[in-house]
């Protein structure tokens, strides 16, 4: 409990924060020496004065928002100082926030969340807010690891609306409009088409199932996606593109790719198969809560003990990803820190 | 035992919430632990991580057998506070209001008192005569405005303020190979922490990890475990890559922990 003269420096403080201890350089062999124990020592009471301190904020910077136990998310009664575009979602005016976002913020002394009447601490927005299905503890330490430095991420509803829009797919419309299950197309008038592949085939056969991997609900897509809708400049001129995105081309895609899933397989949900926990977008000025846009990675979060996904399983997971998100896969534990790690295709150069 | 430290369960996890302990178990157990939390001076970078501090599964068991901790569990946190903690805490809000209050006053006070001569000066050149000094001063002390409400400042507490009682968590863990292996590393006086972004089960330092660098990576197997060349190989590249000893660590039929390192000779 901080006395007020303690506020007031804090206050006074937070304009230029001390910076953090600096190390000195690791040995590799211990002497036991006297000097040896009190420099560690010391090392040690340093970072614990850092540990020690608690956190305030200016009444007018700090937001209040009340913890809501049925719907799971934290509801924010008046938005106070800045950043608000970035966090939370907004619905019927209000702005919620989903009980990662909302104990991120308290470590941050950004947030004081109120439940039932009296505001929480940090160690009871641990215990409440870190419940297994609401978000667990190894989801938060991935989750504010990028947070700290600076990256946004956006929860992933299952069978979800996030990243793929119909806007992204400006070009397929006409394709999917139809009832067969391929596209026959047909070049009469080769001029149309760019000189580097003018004298390939003209006529292509497009399959239908290869655009619908990545979304769950098919009817959902064919039916919003009109072409009078789209503002997509590269449907204004006479060449209009076929298809967006590296899904022909791509060489981990070609017919005579190492790994060639058959539908049955992708289309199947496996138990095992690596869920999307969120969308990532990098760090910037840019990012706008009611336009993100194509998301930079796509989170999947796993535990240390778990097994290394199956290639149908990563397979899988990167065509839901979609042509411009990068699927990756953050693994963490207790007592160790989060890492990353994502699997991408290469040509063999043989 | 009422000297034994409290390591409260939560979701899953063993967390220590109390700084005082964490450094207890660093200087007096050799635990070192993993800070998650944002620390609050500085919370948007990652060198540095706040409370609380969690424990390894073979770090708490370590513990636990050796009753230096007992696992509690603050049921009562998962509910809305009771009547008489939400009117404490309006209480104590009031009165921080008013201490911040007096206090900002009192450094007002202080600024003017320091700025007195000047003060004075401007007043005895407006009259133009011979200005008391003191009443001028008290004059601009009374000018002093009440601190907005705004201004104030609001602790976000990191534990409950008031004291609260955990009750005994339904928590047991199961002795594996990796927590007899660090209980014995741990015996012989190493420092021992998380080894899986070394590809093992545990890094073992000779001393302070703030001091010093690891020496091993100490891999846990089981012993009729079949070991492949290929995972040979796979252990001692990385051995050499980071300049560490591989240790494969397992318990022989007397139930001993036998060790093993790996020395790779290739190039």
């Amino acid at each position: 409990m901080l006395s007020a003269k303690e506020l007031l420096d804090l206050r006074s403080r937070k304009a230029h924060p001390r910076s953090l201890p600096t190390m000195p350089p690791k040995d590799f062999v211990p002497t036991h020496s006297a000097e040896e124990t009190a420099t560690i020592n010391a090392i040690v009471e340093e970072k614990m004065t850092y540990l020690k301190e608690e956190r305030a904020e200016r009444r007018n910077l700090l937001t209040k928002a009340d913890w809501l136990p049925q719907e799971k998310v934290a509801k924010i009664e008046k938005k106070l100082g800045g950043g608000w575009d970035v966090y939370g979602f907004d619905k019927n005016g209000k702005t919620y926030l989903q009980p990662e976002e909302a104990l991120f913020l308290i470590e941050l002394s950004k947030l004081e969340l109120w439940y039932s009447g009296t505001p929480v601490s940090v160690q009871q927005a641990y215990q409440i807010l870190l419940v297994e299905d609401l978000c667990s503890t190894l989801k938060y330490r991935v989750y504010s690891h990028l947070c700290r430095q600076g990256y946004r991420l956006v929860r992933r509803l299952l069978f979800g609306s996030s990243a793929a829009e119909p806007s992204d797919y400006d070009c397929i419309p006409h394709l999917l409009a139809s009832a067969s299950e391929s596209v026959l197309i047909q070049f009469s008038d080769l001029e149309f088409l760019p000189e580097s592949i003018r004298n390939r085939e003209s006529t292509y056969v497009i399959n239908k199932k290869d655009f619908l991997h990545f979304c769950v609900d098919r009817e959902e897509v064919a039916t919003s996606i009109s072409l009078a809708s789209t503002n997509n400049p590269l449907f204004s001129g006479k060449t209009k593109p076929l298809l967006l995105g590296n899904f022909i081309g791509d060489p981990y895609y070609a017919n005579d790719g190492l790994y060639n899933p058959t539908d049955e397989e992708l289309n199947q949900i496996d138990e095992d198969d690596l869920q999307i926990s969120y969308d990532v977008y990098s760090p910037g000025r840019h990012f706008r809560k009611s336009n993100p846009g194509p998301p930079c990675f796509m989170l999947a979060i796993a535990e240390w003990s778990s097994n290394v996904p199956s290639l149908l399983c990563l397979e899988r997971f990167k065509r839901r990803c979609g042509p411009k998100t990068v699927p990756l896969v953050a693994v963490s534990g207790a007592g160790s820190g989060v890492s990353f790690y994502q699997l991408k295709g290469v040509v063999s150069p043989m | 035992m009422n000297n034994m430290i409290e390591l409260c369960y939560c979701n899953g996890s063993v967390l220590v919430w109390n700084v005082e302990d964490a450094h207890r178990l660093r200087s007096e157990h050799r635990i070192v632990g993993n800070f998650i939390g944002c620390l609050p001076s500085l919370p948007r970078q990652d060198q540095m991580l706040g409370l609380p501090m969690e424990l390894m599964t073979e770090e708490v068991f370590h513990l636990v057998t050796r009753g230096i901790v007992k696992i509690v569990e603050f049921k009562q946190l998962y509910h809305p506070a009771e009547e008489q903690h939400k009117q404490k805490r309006d209480d104590m809000h009031k009165a921080s209001f008013s201490d911040q209050e007096i206090s900002f006053k009192e450094e007002r006070i202080k600024q003017l008192k320091q700025m007195a001569d000047k003060i004075i000066e401007g007043k005895r050149r407006k009259t133009n005569g011979i200005v008391d000094g003191d009443l001028v001063l008290q004059e601009e002390i009374k000018k002093i405005p009440k601190m907005s409400e705004d201004l104030m400042m609001i602790q976000i507490f990191t534990r409950p303020f008031w004291k609260c009682q955990g009750e005994a968590a339904d928590y047991t863990i199961n002795q594996t190979l990796r927590c007899r292996v660090f209980s014995d590393l741990w015996e012989k006086g190493y420092y021992i922490t998380a080894g899986e972004k070394f590809g093992g089960d545990f890094l073992v330092y000779p001393g302070d990890p703030f001091k010093f660098h690891s020496h091993y990576i100490a891999v846990c197997v089981d012993e009729h475990q079949l070991l492949t060349p290929y995972f040979l190989i796979q252990k001692g590249r990385l051995g050499t890559n980071v300049k560490k000893t591989v240790l494969l660590c397992s318990v022989n039929d007397n139930g001993e922990i036998m060790y093993q390192s790996l020395n790779w000779n290739g190039k």
